[in-house]
C-alpha cells in the first residue's frame, strides 16, 4: 500500500473506515514512520478540537452588551454631528434669508436620511467579531509599514492612518487623516477630515471641514461646513454633499449633487451637477460633462466663466418661497417615508440581533415604572450632562451619556411601535416579538398620531417617556444579570 | 461525561416518557448546557442559541416518546438540537449558501499548514471562537457536529443531506481553513 493521503488518514483517525480499509491502513503503519506521525498528529488534533468544544462557553452577555452600547455610541458620533451641521446650516440659511428652495432642502434631507442608514451600517459592522480597535486618548497613528487585514475602528484626539487597511475604516476624533490606503469604505466623524491617501470604496464623512486630496474609488457622501476636492484629487463616482461651501478643484468621475450656499467648480465633473442653494460658479478651466440643474434665488446666481466648459445645458429655476403648508410639498412625504423606513430597518435589525433584549423591553413598555423612569431620565440626563460638562473630568461621561440618551430617544418610538404592533397584529411563534408587519403598522400608527395637533405632541411626549424608560430598565436588568453571572 | 449528568439517565428518561415533570426538570438540568453549547456553535449567536435550546426542551415533552434507547440519550438529544438549528438556519437563510453543492470551487488546501494542536495550544479561546465564526456554515456545521456532538459521518450526512464522502471533504476543508485562520491571526 502507498502512503496515506491526509484525507484518508483523517478517516482513519476519525474511525470512519470500514474494517477492511482500516485493516489495510494498519498493515501499512508499522512500515512507515511518516504515516504513523500523520495519524498521531490528526488524533491529537481531534482531541484538541473535542476538548475545545467540551469546555463551557465564555460568558459573552456583558461584552455583547457593551459592544452594542459602544457601536450605537459610535454611530451617534457620526449621526449627531451630521444632524447638527445640517441644522446649523439650515438655520444660517434662514438667517441670511435665502431660505429653503426645494432641492436645497431635499439635499439636506437626503443627508439627514443617511443617519439611520449609517446607524445600520455601523451596527452591523461593529457586530462583526473581526473588527480591530485602535484607540488613544491623544494622537493615534497607524504607521506606514503596518497592514491591518480587518475592519478597523480608530479613535483618538487625532487619528493618522499612514499604513494600509484591508477592510472598512471607522474613524472618529478631532482631526482625522488618511495618508495610506484603505481597501474598503471609510466612515469618519471629526472636526476635520482629510483624505490624502487612497480609499478604494466610499467615504461617508460628517465634519466641519472635509478635504479630499487623494483618491477615492467610490463616492463621497459629505455633510459639513466646507467640502473640498483638491487639485489633483479624484473621486471616481459621485459626490453628494450638504455644506456651506463646496469647492471642486480636482476631478469627480460622475455627478455632483449638492445643497450649499455656494459651489465653485474649477476642476472637472464627469457628468452633471444638481444644485440647490445660493450660488454656482464654474471657473475658467472648469469642466462639466453634463447639464447643470440649479435652483437658486435668481438667474445671475449661476455663473459660467469664459474658458469653462459645460457639455450640456444650464437649467436654472428660480427658487420659490416655501409655502406655509408643508403638506403641499412632496418633500414632506418623502421625508416622512424616509424616517419611517429608517425606524423600521433599525427595529428589524435589533429584533434579529437582540431578540431577548427586544422582548424584555417590550415587556417593560406597559409598566408604570417605565413611564416614571422615562420622565425622570428625560429631565435628569440633560441636566446631569450639563453639570458633568462643567467639571472637565466628567466631560467624556457627559458626552457618553448624551449619546446614549439620544439613542434611547430614537429607539423609544421603535419599541413602543413594536409593542403596539404586537398587540394589534399578534406576535409570531409566541416568542414575544412582533411580526415585521406588526412593527410597520405600529410605526405608521405612531407617526400618523403624532401629527394630530396638540394631542399628538402630548402623545409623543408620553411615547418618548415610556419607550425611554423601558429601554433603561431593560439595560439595567441585563447589566445586573450579567454582573450576577 | 459532563459533570452535571445524573447517574441514571435511562431511568430519568423512562420517567420522563411517562410524563413525570420532575424528570424533565432533571434532564434539563443535566443537558441544557450541552444543548445550548451545540446551538451556540451552530447558530453563532448566544441569544438565538438559548431560544433554540429552550425550544428543544419544550418540544422534548412530546418528542421524547420517539426515543427508543438504541443510542445514548445525550447523543439523541444533540441530534434533535442539531435538527432544530438546521431548521432555523434554513428558515432564516442565515447563510444562503450554507449547503452549496460545489465542493470543487475551493482550491486544494496546502498540506503545509501546521496542525491545529499546536495552534490551539497557543491560541486563546477567543481566537478559536473567532476563527470558527469565520468558517462558512457549510464547513462549520459538519465540524461542530463531529467534534462537539460526536456524531459519525453517516449521522452528519443524514442531518445535512450530504453523502458520507461530502461530509469527509467538508470536515477536511474545515480543519484546513481553521489552521489557516489561526495561523493568520497574530495574537
Amino acid at each position: 500500500m502507498n502512503c496515506l493521503t491526509e484525507e484518508i488518514a483523517m478517516l482513519y483517525a476519525d474511525r470512519e473506515m470500514s474494517p477492511a480499509e482500516a485493516f489495510q491502513v494498519e498493515a501499512h503503519l508499522p512500515e512507515c514512520v511518516a504515516c504513523r506521525d500523520l495519524i498521531a498528529t490528526l488524533t491529537e488534533e481531534n482531541a484538541a478540537l473535542a476538548s475545545y468544544f467540551q469546555a463551557p462557553l465564555p460568558n459573552r452577555r456583558l461584552t455583547a452588551f457593551s459592544h452594542l452600547a459602544g457601536s450605537i455610541a459610535a454611530s451617534i458620533t457620526i449621526a449627531v454631528p451630521l444632524q447638527w451641521v445640517v441644522a446649523q446650516v439650515s438655520q444660517a440659511s434662514v438667517w441670511v434669508n435665502y431660505v429653503a428652495s426645494l432641492p436645497f432642502e431635499a439635499a439636506f434631507r437626503a443627508v439627514r436620511a443617511f443617519a439611520p442608514l449609517m446607524l445600520l451600517l455601523i451596527i452591523t459592522q461593529a457586530m462583526s467579531f473581526g473588527m480591530t480597535r485602535r484607540t488613544s486618548q491623544g494622537p493615534l497613528v497607524i504607521p506606514s509599514q503596518e497592514t491591518i487585514a480587518d475592519s478597523v475602528l480608530a479613535t483618538g484626539e487625532t487619528v493618522l492612518v499612514e499604513g494600509k487597511i484591508e477592510g472598512n475604516l471607522f474613524m472618529f476624533g478631532r482631526s482625522v487623516e488618511i495618508r495610506g490606503e484603505v481597501i474598503g469604505d471609510v466612515f469618519a466623524g471629526a472636526q476635520e477630515v482629510r483624505i490624502t491617501g487612497h480609499v478604494t470604496g466610499n467615504v461617508m464623512a460628517g465634519a466641519e471641514t472635509i478635504t479630499v486630496s487623494g483618491q477615492v474609488g467610490g463616492s463621497l457622501y459629505a455633510g459639513g461646513r466646507n467640502v473640498h476636492v483638491d487639485k489633483g484629487a479624484r473621486v471616481d463616482l459621485e459626490v453628494l454633499a450638504g455644506a456651506e461651501t463646496i469647492a471642486i478643484d480636482g476631478a469627480v468621475g460622475r455627478s455632483l449633487t449638492a445643497g450649499a450656499q455656494s459651489a465653485v467648480i474649477a476642476g472637472e465633473v464627469g457628468r452633471g451637477i444638481t444644485f440647490g442653494g445660493n450660488k454656482v460658479l464654474v471657473r475658467s478651466g472648469g469642466k462639466v460633462g453634463g447639464d447643470i440643474k440649479a435652483e437658486v434665488p435668481d438667474r445671475n446666481s449661476v455663473q459660467v466663466d469664459p474658458g469653462a466648459t459645460v457639455a450640456g445645458k444650464v437649467d436654472v429655476s428660480i427658487a420659490e418661497r416655501e409655502t406655509s403648508n408643508p403638506w403641499a410639498r412632496p418633500g414632506t412625504y418623502i421625508w416622512e417615508v424616509a424616517v419611517l423606513a429608517g425606524a423600521f430597518l433599525v427595529g428589524w435589525l435589533l429584533m434579529h440581533l437582540y431578540p431577548a433584549f427586544f422582548t424584555g423591553t417590550l415587556h417593560n413598555v406597559r409598566s408604570w415604572a417605565s413611564a416614571g423612569t422615562g420622565v425622570v431620565a428625560l429631565i435628569v440626563v440633560p441636566v446631569a450632562a450639563v453639570v458633568l460638562c462643567v467639571t472637565l473630568i466628567g466631560l467624556p461621561m457627559a458626552i457618553g451619556s448624551v449619546f446614549l440618551y439620544v439613542t434611547g430617544l430614537y429607539l423609544a418610538k421603535i419599541f413602543v411601535a413594536a409593542y403596539l404592533g404586537r398587540e394589534i397584529m399578534g406576535g409570531k411563534n409566541g416568542n414575544g416579538l412582533p411580526t415585521l408587519l406588526g412593527l410597520l403598522v405600529g410605526l405608521v400608527i405612531l407617526q400618523a398620531v403624532f401629527f394630530v395637533p396638540y394631542a399628538g405632541g402630548l402623545l409623543k411626549f408620553a411615547v418618548l417617556c415610556l419607550g425611554l424608560g423601558a429601554v433603561i430598565l431593560q439595560v439595567r436588568r441585563q447589566t445586573l444579570t450579567a454582573a450576577a453571572q | 461525561m459532563p459533570s452535571g449528568e445524573p447517574a441514571d439517565v435511562d431511568a430519568l428518561v423512562a420517567r420522563a416518557q411517562l410524563g413525570d415533570s420532575t424528570a424533565f426538570a432533571a434532564l434539563y438540568q443535566a443537558f441544557s448546557r450541552r444543548v445550548v453549547g451545540l446551538c451556540h456553535h451552530m447558530l453563532r449567536d448566544r441569544d438565538r442559541a438559548r431560544d433554540a435550546a429552550g425550544d428543544v426542551f419544550m418540544r422534548l415533552r412530546t418528542s421524547i416518546a420517539s426515543y427508543n434507547g438504541s443510542t445514548a440519550f445525550e447523543r439523541w438529544l444533540l441530534r434533535v438540537a442539531a435538527n432544530r438549528c438546521i431548521d432555523l438556519i434554513r428558515q432564516r437563510r442565515l447563510e444562503r449558501r450554507w449547503i452549496a453543492e460545489d465542493e470543487t470551487r475551493a482550491d486544494p488546501p496546502s498540506s503545509a499548514a501546521s496542525p491545529l494542536t499546536l495552534l490551539l495550544a497557543k491560541e486563546s479561546r477567543t481566537g478559536m471562537e473567532r476563527a470558527l465564526g469565520r468558517l462558512p456554515a457549510e464547513h462549520r456545521l459538519p465540524l461542530v457536529l463531529r467534534y462537539y456532538a460526536d456524531l459519525s459521518y453517516d449521522e452528519i450526512g443524514a442531518e445535512l443531506d450530504l453523502e458520507k464522502s461530502q461530509v469527509a471533504g467538508r470536515i477536511f476543508r474545515a480543519k484546513h481553513m481553521l489552521r489557516k485562520l489561526l495561523e493568520e491571526t497574530p495574537r
